[in-house]
């Protein structure tokens, strides 16, 4: 139970805190406030412009009240609408948020349903071909920067065939066909390097576990590979990935700027980096928030589940 | 892995890097040579590349122009062209333009040869991102040594700060940094030029989380340790005990995470480059040519995006398996999850 | 100095900076031309929209109905059907709110928004502006006072009814607009004709004969007054533009689409053809180019070079190309800046001597484009195939006029060059870099501007050289607000006059034309002013551009309407570039 209270307090504090600096950011832009002033009044901004916009974005108040009317408006949903196209930041945020959230979902999927299976052979016959080809691969992936991976697919795929439409056309989960095409491609490149980093966790943990003295018993009694394998084996082993695995949900979602950015889909990375090019920076605090918030919730989760499942890791913790 | 500065968070990165397992494997020592030789020359290209002579020098790297010793040669027209081996590649016709084929990586489309680009870049990136790492470690060393040492409410206060730092998505925070050190409304005539500083100030800020939670946790481990008990009963001073006890035995996983941590940064800064935040133009980093060249790149013109991504590649490799020949050795795993 | 209401200027900076940035960065994807701009080009052109826009003829207009490509004579044979949709890639996003005052609109935005609103008048394929949906626009003996009658039996999307109130209140409202109100600063007064109320008198402060050329483009778009009022105050009603035009508003999604629906009561019969329209933004071009051939959309519009050389040896996608009245690509440089060396006319026209605009066109343009000698385009008034400005590098000539300025003003020469992220661009800067090193400047340093910025830094005069496009248009007039000195305004302050020209000579010229109403003393004075500016090298010029409206091969009837006096009417119908959808439709295969 003080697990849990400890880890809502260090939670909400880095809630304050988060949303505490977001909001008074605008403050420390090099060139002054004058700068989102000038950005949303144009040039030549007369006094009574500048003290209008400067009251409605809270600048003229303390820090304090400017975070209390920030909050206010964040917690009531009043998030207002953006600068220059006179969008609704809500809105806008509504719709890039589950784009990037399938991004995420598939990616994990795609890249655990290969990582698991090539882990555990390649942790079985360490050392052989297999093992060999896997990990020289999985390094190679690892070291493949995204902006790399995400042309030539494209090149492969939406211009040499022309299998799949570039850019990518949003389709919601209503029309599979397209849908998929939409997300194959960018899925494709997140996860590569997911999984060769689920791969090489996997497989070093299981390597280590198969060394122990209880699969020593287990193989000394006779108990068959398979259930060695997948019974004894795996399920110790499975700490550092899913931890990994765990804290990727948090980090995916605002994390894939890049293939977004490349292949055109408006998620959550795309909107915040359109916005702080545009310098909409209403927009880019409420992203940054957003995407703070599943981060830091998801962890909390992940940490409170993980205490519940293991009573060592309560203690573990303390150690860090 | 090094790709996700954008996928996953460094510290998870870095333990899936750095998962090595327990037995020793008998990692051949011809591919360490190999490494360390190809990054020996990256890194000798790189400081040396003003004088070396199979670096041709783009009369934009230097401010006098009268310094450079080669020129634009020729027509404009077809200065594109593909490397001297690449027998496959249909450079278009050439009219009277010297050999259609040239250079070990051909040249861009400003005619500059990309094998010097790639070297001049290698200067530019390797100093981002070294400057970067050295910065995090500083700063994260120290943090991470306080935290773990002193414990009590530094390590607290310490603790929290990483992770409020950690909750904000890391490349966003690297965008935003670099793009709001830029003052769009200065009236001054256009000659605010991008400069290095808010690159290396993102990924230093970028690379501290991390750093400071691996130290601290090698520190609580090595604080338990009978030889700092022993220093600490024989009344030494904490400052000494840090530095002469704990920081050593420290070092092996910082270097090792270090070298990582700077392939990670390199590709960063590679990603800044693709949204277009690297430094002033026509200075070349890496991540710089290669997301200039994807536009040729889907026009069939292969070679301005391909080659800087193979040395890009080749160089992350090199630095990743070095990473991981020294965790191997120092067999730092339990430190860190 | 203009009269910048609060609010409208407010909208208007901010809708400049998204739209403008938006074009960068449509105009990002390499869709230039030669060393033409990113960003702020089409903006800045719609800026002044009914001014600068004018553009658009057919080619060659070889076959009457040819401005396909494609098999020009089986075209008169085909008969268009209704039914159909169509989707278009364009090249930025087009950006909301759409109240015609207060729009910046880039190409792409009037491309979308053209068929909602209708202009007052249209070009026919002589360059006259005919009435369209004014019924008449008549002035007066000397070309103080002009009336222009609303045409009868038009209503508005939402039923209120077209008459002389409605285009009183537009323009009133267009003249409040930071930039249409510059395009209409000679306007004085307009009241709705006491004796009919169809009917909207002009009066203007002084001869304005040019005055029908302005009411072809973003300054006669004709919005409902009644969604006008209501949405004053209705931020996000501001956003669902109702008009008279042959399509209706549906539906927006930022950076996805703008669709809309046909109008089955357009007062223009037999238009419009399509039941449905979607507009997708696509920057890069090579994506847009990728998203035709599979199929994903059924046009697009294009300045990209490589793209339309490719297009047009393809004859999977026939592809009508539109460069009259084009605009021009070009390097604007700031020419009174204080301090800064290209206050004297030997270093500007150094840079231009140094400059090989022909191998730009050549190497990144794929060869598409005709090296520009001015600002105006081979049916331009004014053209002129040699207009003194140099045409063809000659670097010892550019060295020498350096070397002269150098021997009266010693110390470093260093120059800025300003361009947008688009690599393309940055190829280009980085050629004009290393030409003007070797003309003997010192040190070029070269300024990456993100797109959102790009705009914002012309307008503000924070520059030294830029890249540009610009100065399409039937009309000298039309070209008015960005060489007179009355637009140009110190450094900081926003003004259309980017490069901040102060030249009496060309105030002269451009006062002269607005009040003539003579051919060819107007064609005289256009030529006068090509030639000063070859003496003066205010610019750079570079290429005239050339769009390229590739489409699937069963798309038909692109730039081929009739206006309602029976006359054929230009492609560009007024906006450079852009062309009406109404007369589109599809089948015939």
């Amino acid at each position: 139970m003080r697990y849990f209270v400890n880890r809502l307090i260090q939670l909400l504090i880095v809630i304050f805190a988060v949303t505490f600096l977001t909001s008074i950011a605008l403050r420390f832009l090099p060139g002054g406030s004058d700068v989102v002033v000038a950005l949303k009044t144009g040039p030549g901004t007369t006094p009574e412009q500048a003290k209008a916009v400067k009251h409605e974005l809270g600048l003229d108040r303390s820090l304090i009240g400017q975070y209390i009317q920030w909050m206010k408006d964040f917690l009531t949903g009043n998030w207002g609408y953006t600068f220059q196209t006179n969008q609704s930041i809500k809105s806008a945020i509504a719709a890039a948020l589950p784009i990037s959230i399938y991004i995420m979902i598939y990616a994990q999927i795609l890249s655990l349903l290969f990582a698991v299976p090539v882990a555990i052979w390649s942790a079985y016959r360490q050392g052989g071909k297999f093992d060999r080809i896997g990990t020289t691969t999985a390094f190679g992936l690892l070291s493949a920067p995204n902006y790399i991976v995400a042309p030539v697919l494209m090149a492969a795929f939406c211009v040499q065939r022309k299998w799949i439409p570039y850019p990518s056309v949003y389709a919601g989960i209503d029309d599979p066909v397209a849908h998929f095409k939409a997300f194959v491609l960018p899925v494709v490149t997140v996860a590569i390097p997911l999984y060769a980093g689920y791969m090489r966790l996997l497989r070093a943990d299981m390597i280590a576990t198969l060394q122990s003295d209880f699969i020593t018993t287990a193989r000394a009694s006779g108990v068959g590979t398979r259930s060695i394998l997948f019974k004894h084996a795996l399920r110790p082993s499975l700490f550092s990935i899913v931890t990994s695995a765990a804290v990727n949900i948090g980090a995916l979602v605002g994390g894939v700027v890049i293939v977004e950015q490349f292949f055109l889909l408006n998620g959550m990375g795309r909107l915040t980096v359109e916005s702080i090019f545009r310098r909409e920076y209403p927009t880019v605090q409420y992203c940054v928030v957003v995407l703070a918030l599943i981060y830091v919730v998801v962890n909390f989760v992940i940490d409170i589940a993980y205490a519940w499942i293991d009573p060592r890791v309560r203690a573990g913790r303390a150690l860090g | 892995m090094t790709v996700a500065l954008t996928e996953m968070p460094v510290p998870v990165q870095v333990s899936a890097m750095m998962a090595t397992p327990p037995k020793h494997r008998r990692r051949g020592r011809f591919t360490m040579w190999i490494a360390i030789a190809w990054l020996a020359f990256i890194t000798i290209s790189a400081i040396g590349a003003n004088w070396l002579p199979y670096i041709k020098h783009s009369c934009s790297q230097y401010p006098n122009p009268k310094q450079c010793s080669t020129h634009v040669i020729g027509d404009l027209r077809k200065i594109e062209k593909p490397p001297a081996w690449a027998w496959f590649a249909h450079p278009e016709k050439n009219i009277g333009n010297g050999p259609e084929r040239t250079g070990i990586f051909g040249t861009d489309r400003n005619g500059y040869d990309l094998f010097s680009r790639a070297m001049f870049g290698a200067r530019n990136s390797l100093l981002i991102g070294f400057l970067s790492i050295t910065f995090g470690l500083l700063f994260g060393t120290f943090f991470g040594m306080v935290s773990g040492y002193y414990r009590g409410w530094a390590d607290r206060v310490i603790e929290v700060m990483t992770n409020i730092l950690l909750a904000f998505p890391a490349l966003l925070l690297a965008i935003f940094i670099v793009t709001f050190s830029d003052n769009p409304n200065s009236t001054s005539s256009a000659n605010d030029t991008r400069s290095i500083g808010p690159i290396i100030l993102a990924l230093s800020i970028l690379a501290i989380p991390p750093l400071t939670r691996l130290v601290r946790a090698n520190t609580i481990m090595y604080s338990q340790r009978e030889f700092v008990i022993a220093a600490r009963s024989i009344g030494a001073p904490n400052k000494r005990i840090l530095f002469r006890e704990i920081l050593p035995n420290i070092v092996p996983t910082l270097l090792s995470f270090a070298l990582t941590g700077l392939a990670l940064l390199l590709v960063a800064e590679g990603a800044l480059a693709a949204l277009g935040l690297s430094v002033e133009a026509p200075l070349p980093t890496w991540g710089r040519m290669i997301s200039s060249g994807q536009e040729r790149l889907r026009q069939g013109i292969w070679w301005p995006a391909l080659m800087p991504a193979i040395v890009m590649f080749l160089t992350i490799l090199c630095i990743n398996l070095l990473g991981d020949i020294l965790a191997e050795r120092f067999n730092t795993r339990e430190a860190i999850a | 100095m203009v009269h910048i209401r609060q609010r409208s200027s407010r909208r208007l900076i901010a809708a400049a900076l998204v739209s403008l940035g938006l074009v960068a960065v449509a105009c990002g994807g390499s869709d230039k031309n030669s060393s033409s701009v990113t960003a702020g080009t089409t903006a800045g052109t719609t800026a002044a929209a009914p001014e600068t826009t004018a553009a658009a003829t057919a080619t060659t207009a070889a076959a009457p109905t040819g401005t396909e490509a494609a098999a020009p004579t089986t075209e008169a044979a085909l008969k268009p059907v209704a039914g159909g949709s169509i989707v278009m890639g364009i090249e930025a996003d087009t950006s909301s709110p759409w109240r015609p005052s207060e729009m910046l609109c880039a190409i792409s935005c009037h491309q979308v928004i053209r068929n909602i609103y209708d202009t007052l008048a249209m070009p026919n394929d002589k360059g006259v502006p005919t009435p369209y949906l004014a019924e008449s626009i008549t002035p007066n003996a000397d070309f103080t006072q002009w009336t222009i009658k609303a045409r009868a039996g038009v209503t508005f999307h939402d039923g209120t009814p077209f008459d002389g109130a409605a285009i009183a209140d537009n323009l009133t409202r267009a003249k409040t607009g930071a930039l249409t109100g510059n395009v209409l600063r000679p306007v004085d007064t307009i009241t709705v004709d006491p004796a009919d109320p169809m009917s909207v008198i002009l009066k203007m402060n002084t001869p304005w004969a040019a005055f029908p050329y302005s009411l072809m483009g973003q300054a006669a778009y004709m919005a409902s007054p009644t969604w006008l009022a209501a949405s004053d105050n209705d931020d996000a009603l501001k956003s669902q533009p109702v008009g008279t035009g042959p399509f209706i508003y549906e539906s927006y999604v930022p950076n996805e689409s703008f669709k809309m629906k046909k109008n089955p009561n357009y007062w223009n019969k037999p238009y419009p053809y399509l039941d449905s329209l979607e507009f997708r933004p696509i920057p890069d071009a090579l994506n847009r180019r990728d998203a035709l051939k599979s199929g994903t959309i059924d046009l697009l519009h294009t300045t990209n070079g490589e793209t339309i050389a490719e297009m047009r040896d393809t004859k999977e996608f026939p592809m009508v190309e539109i460069n009259n009245q084009a605009e021009t690509g070009y390097t604007l440089l700031h020419v009174t800046q204080d301090g800064s060396p290209l206050q004297d006319a030997r270093v500007r026209c150094a840079l231009a001597y140094a400059s090989d605009e022909q191998s730009i066109i050549d190497t990144i343009s794929a060869g598409v484009g005709q090296l520009a000698s001015g600002p105006f385009a081979p049916d331009q008034a004014g053209y002129l195939a040699d207009s003194g400005y140099p045409l063809k590098q000659d670097m010892g000539k550019a060295q020498d006029l350096i070397a002269q300025y150098k021997a009266e003003h010693p110390g470093p020469l260093k120059l800025s060059l300003a361009t947008t992220q688009d690599e393309t661009n940055l190829t280009i800067a980085q050629f004009q870099k290393q030409w003007f090193e070797e003309a003997g400047i010192d040190e070029v340093t070269i300024d990456q501007i993100d797109q959102g910025n790009y705009i914002l830094t012309a307008v503000l005069g924070n520059f030294q050289v830029f890249q540009w496009r610009n100065h399409g248009g039937w009309d000298l007039d039309q070209q008015y607000i960005w060489w007179h000195s009355s637009s140009s305004l110190p450094v900081g302050q926003l003004a259309l006059n980017f490069g901040r020209i102060k030249d009496p000579d060309l105030d002269k010229l451009l006062d002269q034309n607005r009040a003539s109403n003579d051919p060819a003393e107007k064609k005289t004075i256009a030529e006068d002013v090509n030639k000063l500016f070859a003496k003066q090298c205010y610019n750079i010029w570079g290429a005239y551009t050339i769009w390229g409206i590739p489409h699937k091969a069963d798309v038909q009837g692109i730039g081929d309407f009739t206006l309602p006096d029976g006359t054929k009417g230009a492609d560009g119908a007024g906006i450079a570039g852009t062309f009406p959808m109404m007369s589109v439709w599809r089948g015939g295969q």
